[in-house]
């Protein structure tokens, strides 16, 4: 039961760092940022070259991971969403051309790196620390610690901070916050760099954890997608709510069937979603349409 | 020779899938990232049926159609009460799904090894062995497809979902029944997606999952958007560059890894390029950046 616990807790952690950067970009500009999923793998593999190709301390291949990935996700806005956004595109083209760029960074990473599994974890394995009947490792530790201090701290900084009501005015509504001077360029990009710092932070946790293959970033978005989803849209609550619950349904899950079928248990939980409460449990509801 | 027979077959196959695709993204305006997960039904059931002994062509067409209307219905139902893009990523978990039951079920799909030696299709007793007894399969198979598309986009019904993709609000004010014809309309598509996978399970002789990834979706939704969405010959278009130029990747002599690695990046690039200059694809006059 307590070993239950902590799988949830680690799992949860990764899954919502992911959706709280996915849902920052969606609230403020209403597109699916598919190539974050990207990012993330990109920050494992910065962090995965600088440590066992450059030989670097594990602390500064770890930020080097995060800082390409915010870079990533600023050239993303810079050379692409930036200009869609000047011609008024709709989420559609946005979603097209991310998917697009998810395409590139996956395969670049591909082409550079192969597509077998790498590791950073140069270390013996050793017992986890006790808690109660449940073991943890070090690395699980840090994966839990890193994401609760970080989630807290976006939440902090949307609700207190000058940046953070822009862009929770954004996402309430863009026209008129564009109106009251709020710049919608630098929003942009400040907002992916956060988000994909976010990103390659939970790919460098997760490096910590498992074997890292370019392929990883599918199953990291739709995770993050999903506890966007059933959280609700626009609250790093709402990302926590819904990675919890997808992380206990899977952990959960794995003692009543086989442990492959995990993924396809958190999809079944995103169409309930779906179909149940589109809008997720903590969010309001989305546009049904535009007349 | 047969290398030329083999690009043609290959550029057929995907004509059926570019132009079953276009019937749902193009016309009804439904991005579904699940169209591989159709194909791929249809491929495992024209597979399992004829390792089985029953390898007549026109059986194995019918039960793949009729499989790929009824779980097009099914998937249908759950997915088009949500819009845009939430509805790309309802069926894009849907393929996972559909990967996850290909690779886990073992005992019917023979799971990650997929099933092998797929005897030739039989047309009312005679044995299509030959290259041209495949192409003249193919390109009836392509042909009717297309067929098909036409009728249906000339039609009544073509109307209302090229009427519905520019303004469903509008539509249903005219009392139509918006649901039916997004639901009908996308099991059509599934339908004609599984034949799809009758021809190639009976042509590559051998089927697996990796064939019917969430990759290969993203692959025919591109080929579709660069081709042009809503234009009868975009399908035909995208699906032609779609297939021949990795083809001639071939020639660049890089190691096969790269060579598909390279294929996405090149479709990542085309996409994003599409949604920079020119949103309405190839020939399409369907512009996915206007609001």
């Amino acid at each position: 039961m307590e070993q239950l616990l902590v799988n949830t807790a680690v799992a949860a952690s990764i899954y919502c760092l992911v959706a709280v950067g996915f849902g920052l970009v969606y609230s403020g500009f209403r597109f699916f940022h598919f190539a974050h999923g990207a990012l993330y793998v990109a920050g494992a593999y910065a962090c995965y070259a600088a440590r066992i190709g450059a030989g670097l301390p594990l602390w500064c291949s770890a930020l080097l991971g995060i800082g390409v990935s915010a870079i990533l996700g600023a050239a993303c806005d810079l050379l692409v969403y930036r200009h869609l956004r000047k011609r008024r595109a709709g989420a559609t083209a946005l979603f097209v051309a991310s998917m697009g760029l998810y395409a590139v960074i996956q395969n670049a990473i591909a082409m550079i790196f192969g597509d077998t599994n790498r590791t950073i974890r140069t270390w013996s394995v050793v017992e986890g620390h006790r808690i109660g009947d449940a073991r943890i490792s070090t690395a699980e530790l840090c994966i839990v610690g890193v994401a609760v201090v970080l989630i807290a701290t976006t939440a902090a900084v949307l609700r207190y901070t000058k940046a953070g009501i822009a862009l929770r005015a954004l996402s309430a509504d863009a026209d008129l916050s564009r109106c009251a001077g709020v710049d919608l360029d630098r929003s942009a990009v400040l907002v992916l760099v956060v988000a994909s710092g976010l990103a390659g932070c939970a790919g460098v946790l997760i490096a910590l954890d498992t074997d890292i293959t370019p392929q990883m970033g599918f199953w990291g978005l739709l995770m993050g997608v999903v506890a966007t989803i059933v959280g609700g849209i626009g609250r790093p609550a709402g990302a926590l709510l819904g990675a919890v619950l997808i992380a206990a349904a899977q952990q959960i899950s794995i003692w009543y069937l086989p442990s492959q079928w995990k993924d396809a248990v958190a999809f079944g939980v995103l169409f309930l979603a779906l179909v149940l409460r589109p809008h997720g449990l903590m969010g309001q509801p989305i546009r049904k349409a535009t007349v | 020779m047969t290398y030329a027979g083999h690009v043609l077959i290959l550029v057929g196959i995907y004509v059926v899938l570019a132009s079953s695709l276009q019937l749902v993204a193009g016309y009804a305006g439904l991005l579904s990232v699940s169209h591989a997960a159709f194909y791929g039904i249809g491929a495992y059931t024209a597979a399992l049926l004829a390792v089985r002994g029953v390898s007549e062509f026109p059986a194995s067409v019918c039960a793949s159609y009729v499989l790929g209307y009824v779980l097009g219905i099914g998937v249908g139902w759950l997915t088009v009460r949500v819009r845009d893009d939430y509805f790309a990523i309802a069926t894009f978990a849907f393929n996972l799904v559909v990967v996850s039951v290909l690779n886990n079920c073992v005992w019917v799909t023979g799971g990650p090894m997929g099933v092998a030696g797929i005897p030739a299709p039989r047309v009312f007793g005679v044995e299509a062995s030959s290259l041209g007894a495949m192409l003249a399969l193919v390109y009836s198979v392509a042909l009717l497809s297309l067929l098909l598309c036409y009728r249906i986009a000339r039609s009544p019904y073509g109307r209302v979902l090229r009427g519905m993709r520019e303004d469903e609000v509008f539509v249903l004010s005219q009392g139509r029944n918006v649901r039916y014809y997004k639901l009908t309309v996308f099991a059509t598509g599934a339908a004609v997606a599984a034949v799809a996978g009758c021809l190639y399970a009976f042509y590559v002789k051998f089927v697996d999952p990796t064939s019917f990834s969430v990759g290969e979706s993203v692959f025919l939704l591109s080929i579709v958007i660069i081709g042009g969405l809503g234009s009868f010959w975009g399908g035909v278009i995208g699906a032609t560059v779609g297939v021949v130029v990795p083809e001639a990747l071939r020639f660049l002599g890089l190691p096969v890894a790269q060579v598909g690695n390279l294929r996405e990046i090149i479709y990542g690039i085309a996409l994003i390029l599409m949604m920079l200059a020119r949103p309405q694809g190839l020939v399409g006059r369907f512009r996915l950046d206007v609001e």
